[in-house]
C-alpha cells in the first residue's frame, strides 16, 4: 500500500541506496554514506574557500597516507543565505592501517572534536551489497546502524553547536522539547537521576527543582506522600531518608572494625531534624 | 439495500486522509488513526470526509506514526507488540524528537510514554557532562553556580 511505500522512501536504505553509484569504488562507499546523512540532515555541502555552497564530494585521486584527510564542509542553509558565511562544520575522513575510517568533525577554528571511528570491513560489503540490490533483511541492520551511529555522534552534536554559534534554529533535540515533555521523561526517572539531570544546565535545574517531582518520587519510595505531613521539601525528606540509609548501611559494615561515632551523630541529628518519616 | 451496504463498509474499512504539513496524504484505517485523540476531535468536527490537515507533522515524521498506528490497530499479540515497539523507538535522536514532538501535538499517549520512556533510559546512569554531550546541552552556570548545585545534590553522586 501506498503508507507501506512512504515509509519505505524515507529509511536510511532507500535514501542511501539512491546514491551509492555503480561506478564507485568500495573503499569510497562508507564515506559516501557518511557524507550523504549529513546532507540528509538539513546541512548543505560547503566550500569554505569560495564561501559558497557545492554539491557532491571530491575523492582524492589516491589516498596516499593517514596523514592527508579528506576534508568535507557543511553548513545550514540558514547560515548560507546569510552574507558573510564563515561559520561551518569541517569533517576530516581519514583512512587509517587497520582497515578503518576515522572521521572527525569539528566547527571551523574550534578546537574540540568529536571522533568517529567507522570499521569499513563491516561497513562497505553491507553498502556494496546495498547498492546492487542484494542486501538480506538482516543484514538491513547494519545499515541502519551506520545511519544511527552518524547522526547521533556526529551530525547532531555538530549541528547543535553550528545552530549555538550562529543563532539558526536547532535542529530537533532535547532542548528543543517543550517543557512539558521535558518533564514528562524526568518524571519516568528514579531521584538520583533527577538530581543529576539538575546539575545540567540551569533549565534542567529549574524543571528538577519541582516539588511535585519528587512528592512523586517520595511517594514511589515509601507507598504514599500525605499532604498532613507538614508542607516539608520532599526533596529534602528523601534525601535525608537516603543518607540516613547509606549512614546506617555503612555504620553495619563498619561495625566489626571501627564505630563511626560521626555517622551516628549525624544520623541521629538528621532523625531529630523532622525531615524524616518512617513508614 | 445499496445504501445499508455502504453503510456496513464505511464502519468497517473506512479511511481517513491525514495530510502532512508539506502536503503529503496517508489514507489510514479509521480503527487505527482515531488512536490519535486530535483526529478523533478532527474527525468529529466533520473533517473525516475529507482530508484532515496536519499541520505541525511533516510527512517523514508522519509516515513512521502512520506505521505506529497501523501497527497497534492490527490485532498483534503483546509479545510481538513489544518486541516490534523496542524496535520503532530504536531511532537516531532527531527522529526520536520529532516523534515525540508528533505524538504529542497528534495526542497519542501511549506512544508518547513510549518515547518519553526511552529519552528516560537513555539519561538513567549518566553523569552531567555525559548527559550534556548526549543531549548537546550546553552547561550555563558559572563555576559558582555549578559547585554549588553540584553540592546540593552531593548525594546522586556517592
Amino acid at each position: 500500500m501506498d503508507k507501506d511505500m512512504a515509509c519505505e522512501r524515507f529509511s536510511p536504505p532507500s535514501i542511501l541506496r539512491s546514491v551509492l553509484g555503480d561506478e564507485s569504488d568500495i573503499l569510497d562507499l562508507l564515506i559516501i554514506a557518511v557524507h550523504e546523512t549529513f546532507l540528509k540532515s538539513g546541512l548543505v555541502g560547503f566550500d569554505s574557500v569560495s564561501g559558497t555552497r557545492v554539491n557532491g564530494l571530491q575523492f582524492p585521486e589516491e589516498w596516499p597516507s593517514s596523514a592527508t584527510p579528506l576534508s568535507v564542509s557543511y553548513t545550514l542553509p540558514e547560515v548560507l543565505d546569510k552574507e558573510d558565511v564563515s561559520e561551518s562544520i569541517v569533517l576530516n575522513i581519514r583512512r587509517v592501517i587497520n582497515g578503518c575510517v576515522v572521521v572527525s568533525g569539528s566547527l571551523i577554528e574550534s578546537r574540540s572534536k568529536l571522533y568517529l571511528t567507522l570499521d569499513q570491513n563491516r561497513f562497505a560489503p553491507v553498502l556494496d551489497l546495498l547498492r546492487r540490490n542484494c542486501l538480506d533483511e538482516d543484514k538491513m541492520r547494519e545499515v541502519y546502524n551506520l545511519w544511527k551511529t552518524v547522526k547521533d555522534q556526529l551530525v547532531l552534536p555538530l549541528s547543535i553547536q553550528l545552530s549555538e554559534k550562529t543563532g539558526a534554529t536547532l535542529p530537533p533535540c532535547f532542548m528543543r522539547l517543550s517543557s512539558y515533555l521535558k518533564r514528562k521523561i524526568l518524571e519516568l526517572l528514579p531521584a538520583t537521576d533527577v538530581a543529576r539531570m539538575a546539575c545540567v544546565s540551569s533549565e534542567m535545574q529549574i524543571l528538577c527543582s519541582n516539588g511535585d517531582l519528587w512528592k512523586q518520587r517520595y511517594a514511589e519510595e515509601f507507598g504514599y506522600a500525605s499532604e498532613t505531613q507538614s508542607c516539608g521539601n520532599w526533596k529534602n525528606r528523601l534525601v535525608g531518608i537516603g543518607r540516613l540509609r547509606t549512614i546506617i548501611r555503612r555504620r553495619r559494615q563498619d561495625q566489626s572494625r571501627t564505630c563511626r561515632i560521626s555517622s551516628t551523630r549525624e544520623a541521629v541529628s538528621l532523625a531529630n531534624s523532622g525531615l524524616l518519616f518512617w513508614h | 439495500m445499496a445504501s445499508s451496504e455502504s453503510t456496513t463498509t464505511s464502519t468497517t474499512t473506512k479511511v481517513l486522509r491525514l495530510k502532512s504539513s508539506d502536503n503529503e496524504i496517508f489514507g489510514v484505517e479509521e480503527k487505527a488513526a482515531l488512536q490519535s485523540e486530535t483526529i478523533k476531535s478532527l474527525a468529529e468536527d466533520g473533517y473525516s470526509e475529507d482530508v484532515i490537515p496536519l499541520f505541525n507533522v511533516e510527512k517523514k515524521t508522519l509516515a513512521k506514526i502512520v506505521e505506529w498506528l497501523n501497527k497497534h490497530a492490527s490485532g498483534s499479540s503483546k509479545e510481538e507488540l513489544k518486541r516490534w515497539d523496542a524496535d520503532f523507538v530504536d531511532v537516531d535522536k532527531d527522529v526520536l524528537y520529532d516523534l515525540l514532538l508528533a505524538s504529542n501535538y497528534l495526542n497519542i499517549e501511549v506512544l508518547l510514554h513510549q518515547l518519553a520512556q526511552k529519552v528516560a533510559d537513555m539519561i538513567k546512569g549518566k553523569k552531567p557532562e555525559e548527559i550534556r554531550q548526549l543531549f548537546g546541552i550546553k552547561n550555563d552556570f558559572t563555576p559558582e553556580e555549578e559547585a554549588e548545585i553540584r553540592r546540593e545534590n552531593a548525594w546522586a553522586f556517592e
